[in-house]
């Protein structure tokens, strides 16, 4: 059996080392440590430069987001959530584009979160050119 | 009754002079000297009248006789002589006698000598005559005394004794049959039956000469006088058929009757009493006839009571002997066999129940039974009904002696009891899963990412796993460790699969040997997002060591998962604290083990605390308020017991405790 096309590779991006891809940092902060380190691989598989944090508050403790080009951020987690990590930012100066993902979605969670400035709204299991896709916005907004 | 008079004792004897002079021989002869010397001195004095003054010295013979007896009134005899010879015969005061007065003192001498041996005769035979007198005094005396013992000790017994006593006249009533057996009338009580109006005529007949106290106790009478006043005042219809038969046997002329029949008290107080009739032997007199009746309502009652229970038990009540063999059965044990007890009095136990059941069960317990102890079982057993569940208790029956002579068994038929349990058993287990589906539908949101996470993990691992292998150079080592993540994730997401599919799965409890750290860590996959979403720190206190329990894993998970999302939901509204849970295993007393789920959530409101466990009570919005009923039904069912309790500072814990397996 074939597999569906979200899980198929993104044969066209393969072929692009890293280096030559946008030089700015995607940060990944989710608490599930497999998601983390999954989507640090498939991120990276992709040429992108990544660094991954367990948590919200564990980001805004190690991270100057200016230096940050896009931040991949699962929208539930212990403590601060995503969209609130997002309103801090925003409304620190510092705003920082963002790919929000969620185990599912809904129009409250997707509504606030582009309220709050993100730039894309995923599903997991995230779709790898989607994601392609969305972190290449993001980094062009930035 | 038998008044002998008592005539009291008399002093007996003669006169006084006589019984003082009679005591000392010197006073017995004293009084022949003073007697003839007093009528020596008054002859002297009449003899200047005349010479036969003389002869009152007679007088002093007779009475010395008289007074002293024989020997004194021969010394009298020769005193008064030789007092005659001297101063009343011719030559007066000489010793001289003349020869023409001889003749005169010889009469003398024999008058005196005869008066002298009739008066001591005479005095002789009222000796005798006054000893036998006092002699037979003596004994009247003797038996009156005797007498009044035995009445004294009759009228104690007949006072005393507690059976109802009743002396009866029955002479009239003797009278009266004999006059009809005159007549021709030889089946008495035949013609009594027949007659009634003469046996009130003869009840009429009886005169109660005296009853003790013992009647006056038991017919309720405030004296003796109040109830001899005629039978007919305790006598009920009842009654008069008892007293038919005991006239008929006195007509008989049998010595004795007894009889069981219904009187009342003056009061009206109906008792059973069995009355006995000594009649006497003719042609003895029936004038004090002796009836005892002693009351046994009590026994009859519970003679009829025991009876009764027996024959109409609903359980089969029946007695087995020491040779297995059944003694004596009642109507719910023929029912339940379908045989006549004629049929099962005799047989072996083995033969009616069967050979297997019988050695297996019915002997070994029959077997204690005999041993003194008593025995109870419950099971299955075939009867001609099909299978019953019955349960039984033999009690050793020791009639006479210490050693146990036999079994008595009372079964009851439990079968719809087992059924409806099983069905209970069976609705509990449903509703358990209902219950246990629905709280699975209100996590599912939480079980999809719980099951999306390692799947999301996996697409995204494979996907970077491809971009690497289509590299020039592909990084293996990366490419092995992606893949190795892959199969780690793949088996997270179908643990968790399996957990729901647990749950969910309909099937029997299974109780089984479990640790319950095991479960508490079974439950965390499941709960995990949830307990992340509700914004809760999850915090395990397992016990090192824990006993084991016998219980239903499903159940348990079931029990947990209520407690932990009750736990949470209590502390939806908290921001004041951290919303902290702890799930707690601990030994507990008795043998138990403790599993307890605490949090700081909002507390239990006393108002409520008496229903948080009853069905259908819930202060959620969109809860079906079964969660604590049903687990704690299922703590209950695995011998345990579920409670609540307020924390000291915030919150509340629900906790249960299990017995552990020894």
């Amino acid at each position: 059996m074939p597999l569906p096309a979200w899980m198929m590779p993104l044969t066209e991006d393969r072929q692009r080392p890293m280096a030559k891809r946008d030089g700015r940092v995607v940060c990944i902060v989710d608490d599930d440590a497999s998601l983390r380190r999954s989507l640090r691989n498939l991120l990276m598989s992709l040429g992108f430069r990544v660094e991954t944090f367990a948590s919200a508050e564990a980001f805004l403790e190690s991270v100057h987001p200016d230096g940050v080009g896009c931040m991949v951020l699962d929208v539930r987690m212990a403590g601060m959530s995503g969209v609130d990590l997002l309103r801090h930012l925003a409304a620190t100066g510092s705003p920082v584009p963002a790919i929000m993902l969620t185990a599912h979605t809904d129009d409250e969670t997707r509504r606030r979160s582009l309220e709050a400035g993100a730039v894309a709204f995923l599903e997991k299991p995230v779709r790898s050119d989607a994601l392609l896709a969305a972190v290449r916005t993001a980094l062009s907004s930035a | 009754m038998l008044g002998v008079p008592f005539r009291p004792a008399v002093a007996t004897g003669g006169g006084p002079l006589q019984r003082r002079v009679a005591q000392s021989a010197v006073a017995r002869y004293g009084v022949a000297v003073v007697s003839v010397a007093v009528m020596v001195v008054l002859g002297l004095l009449l003899r200047p009248i005349v010479l036969a003054a003389g002869q009152l010295l007679l007088l002093a013979v007779l009475v010395t006789g008289w007074i002293s007896g024989l020997r004194p009134a021969l010394l009298a005899w020769g005193l008064a002589t030789a007092a005659f010879a001297y101063h009343f015969t011719l030559p007066l005061d000489s010793v001289k006698v003349d020869p023409d007065q001889v003749p005169r003192l010889m009469i003398f001498a024999l008058v005196a000598g005869f008066m002298a041996t009739m008066s001591a005769a005479r005095r002789r035979a009222e000796d005798l005559l006054r000893s036998a007198r006092d002699e037979l005094e003596a004994r009247v005396r003797e038996r009156t005394t005797e007498l009044g013992e035995s009445e004294r000790r009759y009228r104690h017994i007949f006072d005393s004794t507690g059976v109802s006593i009743w002396e009866e006249d029955l002479s009239r009533v003797k009278q009266a049959l004999d006059h009809l057996q005159a007549r021709g009338v030889h089946d008495v009580g035949d013609y009594l039956a027949g007659h009634p109006e003469f046996v009130e005529h003869v009840i009429a007949l009886v005169k109660i000469v005296d009853v003790n106290d013992a009647s006056v106790a038991l017919f309720e009478a405030g004296s003796k006088e109040e109830l001899v006043v005629s039978l007919l005042r305790i006598f009920v219809p009842e009654t008069r058929a008892a007293f038919r038969k005991a006239m008929t046997s006195l007509a008989e002329g049998r010595p004795f009757f007894q009889g069981e029949s219904v009187v009342q008290t003056l009061k009206g107080q109906r008792l059973t009493v069995l009355f006995t009739v000594t009649f006497p032997r003719p042609p003895a007199s029936f004038e004090s006839v002796l009836v005892t009746v002693t009351d046994i309502t009590d026994r009859k009652r519970a003679e009829y009571l025991t009876g009764h229970v027996f024959e109409t038990s609903p359980d089969a009540v029946y007695i087995v002997g020491r040779d297995y063999r059944y003694q004596r059965v009642n109507a719910a044990f023929e029912r339940r066999w379908r045989l006549p007890a004629q049929r099962i009095v005799g047989m072996r136990v083995d033969e009616l129940a069967g050979t297997e059941p019988f050695e297996a069960t019915y002997k070994p317990h029959l077997d204690r039974c005999f041993a003194g102890e008593e025995a109870s079982f419950v099971g299955w057993f075939p009867t001609p009904a099909g299978r019953q569940y019955l349960a039984a208790t033999y009690s050793p029956l020791r009639p006479d002696s210490q050693r146990v002579e036999a079994a008595l068994a009372i079964t009851r038929d439990l079968t719809d009891h087992a059924r409806a349990a099983e069905a209970l058993q069976q609705a509990q287990a449903e509703l358990a899963h209902m219950t246990r589906v629905t709280t699975l539908g209100e996590m599912t949101a939480s079980i999809a990412h719980e099951v999306n996470q390692p799947l999301a993990a996996i697409v995204a691992d494979a996907n970077a796993s491809l971009n690497w292998l289509a590299s020039a150079t592909p990084d293996l080592d990366r490419v092995r460790e992606a893949l190795a993540a892959i199969v780690k994730d793949g088996h997270r997401a179908a643990n968790v699969i399996q957990r729901i599919r647990q749950l969910v799965t309909r099937t029997a409890p299974q109780k089984a040997r479990l640790d319950v750290n095991d479960v508490i860590r079974d439950v965390v996959p499941l709960i995990a997002t949830e307990v992340r979403s509700h914004e809760v720190s999850l915090r395990l206190d397992l016990a090192v060591a824990v006993p084991p329990v016998v219980a239903d894993r499903v159940q348990l998970q079931q029990v947990l998962i209520n407690l932990v999302m009750n736990g949470m939901e209590a502390m939806t509204s908290i921001a004041d604290r951290p919303r902290e849970l702890v799930i707690r295993s601990r030994p507990h007393e008795g043998g138990q083990v403790l599993l307890a789920v605490e949090d700081a959530g909002v507390g239990i409101d006393p108002s409520s605390v008496s229903r948080l466990f009853t069905a259908f009570f819930t202060t959620k919005r969109d809860g079906m308020g079964m969660g604590l009923s049903i687990s704690r039904s299922i703590i209950e069912a695995h011998g345990g017991r579920l409670w609540a309790t307020s924390n000291a500072r915030h919150g509340a814990t629900f906790q249960f405790a299990l017995p552990a397996l020894r």
